[in-house]
């Protein structure tokens, strides 16, 4: 499984494919939209993994631009701030429906939610 | 008495008197004194074989004859022998005037011309003719006195020329009046002898008829002062009547009077002012032209065609501008021989009273209903009025306390107070929203906001207050939680912003121990600590996600899974309610979703489950269900019912009634008493229905709440709904953090 990691803090970025990779996935990260969008071509990603508020592009946006490259692209969304809220609604009135999680996400549910086997090391 | 010296030779008779020749004059009081001296004095001169000509009135004239034929007179052949010769008086007199005045050339015609025709008769025999005349009366009693003095005077002329005894007769009852005695003086001096009434005329002694003269003398004098005494009581009765006339004319009451058919037959000057009429176009018309209401007109009409009395009858007039007055008619009716003369009216108008007790009225009501205390009091503090929301406010019926002290509702401590405060109102000074402490009848102690004004006569001094007390202890509370509200608000707003802050940091360490967990060998005493890190950081990600979780802001319906909120919030309760010992019974029927606002369901859940905690200090079991299931009165309407239940002590009867309302708690020390009711607002909202039940017999007491909430809600009002959210969401922000 191919999979795009947009986050603007490394860690969560770095620390989630690493997770990811574990479990036999081939996840890079990138820090914000444009890289994710540069990447994607290259990557022809099965789901990419966004945080939602970025400096730049933000989370939803990209996400958009995303799907429309990649319409079979799984996008997955996860935020920690209220102003996200509105984004995603924007998103929605417009007609977009996006798989939302809250942060901190439990990787053990996150891998679950992408349908791979939970790792025996996960607990 | 005149001394006029004709007079009283005319007045001085002769014996003779009766007999006399030349032109006498007969004053008679009753007729038949008349017909008696006048059968004398024709029947002696029939008798002497004289002619006579008598001009007199037909009653007179057969009275006459009878009389005369009683004493033994042949008047048949008096008559046949032309010596009795009668003329109807009126006839004769009709004849001689002239526009009304006697005509000498007639006179002689008609009468002069009879004397001759009866001297002819008697002629040649040394005969004379006696003649009785009585136009000269006619005259006399249709006031033509002057022309029966004229009469009189064409019959002495025609003595110069005829020879003839001539007598008049005059009525007593012509000569009644005061102005008469000059009268009787001329027609007196027209003649050469007078005949006085029967009453004199009657005595025949002397000595009789001198003391009948004293006696007359003595009554003239007494008439006299008696007519000047009349005179003068008669001037003083007119000026008494002008004055009393002007009084009721000028008088400041309406007065008028009404015949029975309902005309009005006078009225004064105060009853036109007060309708506005002129005198033409008020007296003259019908008392029912000027009455506003039929029915009260006919009835004031019925009862004084009773004659009854009328006091202070309440009717409305008809003003000339159109308005109307409404009167008070005091009347009575002037009744003369058992018959309704008129009605007499005094009509005060009382509109201005009227509308001053209608505006009184109103006030008095305005005050009455009042939630405001309105009361006033003396300078001595002593209470005088108390309306219905001093009653409601303090629980004294108004009847308990006026007439006490004031104190009765000031507590103990702020006695010192009232002295001040009576100094105020004595200097006239105003108290406007003076923030105190009053006390009911029970003890309760009020907050207060006070208003005093002095209350002054109508000469300025003040001689009392009147006060205005709001409750505002409800007020107090409200700021409270307001300011409780803000206070709870701000720091939840702060929460918020730190949590998010923590949220990425979260993530990352939530990262890093599942890599550490995958590269740590498993066994481990290191492993054993990572897990348990994972677990207690799991813990806080958990708790930052459900109280301060960006859901909260969720504006729209969407997705709502009840067990999990419900499992999320016992989770969230977990260590209160591990630490009270209460046990936690879930029952879950199959996957319970509605549409709703995650946010507001969540803080409906959550108050409920803090109350049934919070009812359970000595621990029990909170026993939570939730299933799909419809509306309790409508089996159309799906959506999820919850029962959330303790084994509390229970509600009291009387306190489950106020569950719902504002500020209610049973929680003094920790509760703002707005819980459930903001609860009932989030559930009504949703279109569902709350219900309570709650037992406190001992061993079987517990309280469960029962809610209903569709599966998709009412749509709001797209206006109404942006600040209903704002209202909630600050309710719940402020409820959320204080549960944190």
């Amino acid at each position: 499984m191919r999979i795009i990691v947009v986050d603007d803090e490394p860690v969560i970025a770095d620390t989630l494919v690493d997770i990811l990779n574990g479990e036999g996935c081939k996840a890079v990260a990138v820090s914000d939209g444009a890289s994710a969008l540069k990447w994607a071509p290259m990557m022809q990603p099965d789901v990419v993994i966004s945080d939602v508020i970025m400096p730049g592009m933000n989370g939803v946006d990209t996400a958009k631009a995303i799907m429309q490259l990649f319409p079979k692209c799984r996008i997955i969304l996860f935020s920690g701030q209220a102003a996200s809220i509105d984004l995603l609604e924007k998103a929605r009135a417009e007609g977009y429906q996006f798989e939302v999680l809250a942060k901190p996400v439990n990787p053990g549910q996150l891998l679950s939610k992408l349908g791979l086997p939970k790792s025996a090391l996960s607990g | 008495m005149s001394t006029n010296r004709s007079h009283t030779a005319a007045l001085n008779p002769k014996s003779d008197a009766f007999d006399s020749p030349g032109h006498s004059v007969q004053f008679y009081g009753d007729d038949s004194y008349l017909i008696e001296e006048l059968s004398r004095f024709i029947g002696s001169a029939l008798g002497a074989g004289d002619a006579a000509v008598v001009i007199a009135t037909k009653a007179h004239q057969d009275e006459l004859v009878q009389r005369l034929q009683a004493r033994g007179l042949d008047m048949t052949l008096a008559v046949q022998q032309g010596r009795f010769i009668t003329l109807d008086a009126a006839e004769t007199l009709a004849k001689l005037l002239v526009n009304g005045w006697p005509d000498a050339r007639r006179f002689a015609q008609a009468v002069g011309r009879v004397i001759e025709q009866a001297q002819t008769t008697v002629q040649g025999k040394q005969r004379k003719v006696a003649a009785f005349g009585e136009m000269v009366a006619l005259l006399w009693a249709e006031g033509k006195h002057e022309a029966a003095i004229c009469l009189e005077q064409l019959w002495n002329e025609l003595a110069r020329t005829h020879s003839f005894t001539l007598r008049c007769g005059y009525p007593m009852a012509g000569f009644s009046e005061e102005g008469h005695a000059e009268l009787i003086q001329k027609v007196c001096a027209e003649h050469t002898h007078v005949i006085p009434s029967e009453s004199y005329a009657s005595l025949l002694k002397e000595e009789e008829r001198l003391l009948n003269i004293v006696y007359l003398q003595q009554k003239a004098q007494a008439l006299q002062r008696e007519m000047a005494e009349r005179k003068k009581a008669q001037q003083a009765l007119q000026v008494r009547e002008a004055e009393l006339a002007n009084f009721l004319e000028n008088a400041v009451i309406g007065m008028h009077w009404v015949a029975a058919d309902g005309t009005i037959l006078w009225a004064n000057k105060a009853e036109l002012d007060l309708l506005g009429y002129n005198r033409e176009e008020y007296v003259g018309h019908n008392i029912s032209e000027f009455h506003a209401d039929g029915p009260v007109m006919e009835d004031i009409l019925q009862l004084l065609g009773r004659n009854e009395e009328l006091h202070g009858y309440e009717a409305r007039l008809r003003h000339k501008d159109g308005s109307l007055r409404r009167v008070r008619i005091h009347s009575d009716v002037f009744m003369q021989e058992g018959k309704f003369v008129h009605t007499r009216c005094f009509t005060i108008d009382v509109t201005d009273q009227r509308d001053a007790d209608e505006a009184r009225l109103r006030l008095a009501a305005i005050v009455e209903s009042s939630d405001d205390a309105i009361v006033s009091k003396d300078l001595k503090g002593i209470v005088t009025s108390w309306n219905g929301g001093a009653e409601r406010m303090f629980g004294f019926k108004a009847e308990e306390i006026i007439g006490k002290p004031i104190t009765l509702i000031i507590p103990p401590e702020l006695h010192q107070d009232e002295p001040i405060i009576l100094n105020k109102i004595r200097r006239g000074e105003r108290t406007q929203h003076f923030e105190t402490v009053r006390v009911k009848k029970n003890g309760e102690r009020l907050q207060v906001s006070l208003t005093i004004s002095p209350v002054k006569d109508d000469r300025g001094n003040v001689i009392g207050a009147a006060k205005i007390v709001r409750n505002i202890t409800e007020n107090k509370k409200i700021e409270e939680a307001l300011r409780l509200n803000e206070r709870l608000a701000s720091v939840g707003r702060l929460a918020a912003t730190i949590a998010h802050e923590i949220n990425n940091p979260l993530e990352a360490v939530t990262n890093l121990l599942f890599l550490a967990k995958r590269d740590i060998a498993q066994g481990g005493k290191a492993r054993r600590h990572l897990e348990m890190a994972d677990h207690e950081l799991t813990r806080v990600a958990h708790i930052t996600r459900q109280t301060l979780g960006f859901y909260r802001d969720n504006a729209f319906p969407t997705s709502v899974d009840i067990s999990e909120i419900l499992d999320d919030l016992l989770f969230l309760y977990g260590r209160r309610l591990h630490a009270r010992d209460i046990e936690v019974v879930k029952q879950y029927k199959g996957k319970i979703e509605i549409s709703a606002l995650a946010g507001e369901i969540r803080q409906v859940f959550s108050n409920l489950i803090a109350n049934a905690i919070d009812a359970m200090p000595d621990g029990g079991s909170l026993i939570v269900r939730a299933a799909n299931s419809h509306e309790w009165n409508n089996s159309n309407l799906p959506g999820a019912r919850v029962i959330i239940a303790d084994t509390g002590s229970g509600i009291d009867p009387e306190n489950r009634k106020k569950l719902f309302q504002p500020f209610f708690t049973t929680k003094k020390e920790v509760g703002t008493g707005l819980g459930l009711w903001i609860t009932s607002g989030i559930v009504e909202k949703h279109g569902g229905s709350i219900r309570v039940r709650s037992r406190t017999e001992a061993g079987r007491s517990g309280t469960a709440f029962a809610l209903f909430l569709p599966a998709i809600p009412p749509r709001p009002e797209e206006e109404g709904d942006s600040t209903l959210r704002s209202h909630a969401r600050d309710l719940v922000n402020s409820e959320r953090a204080s549960v944190a």
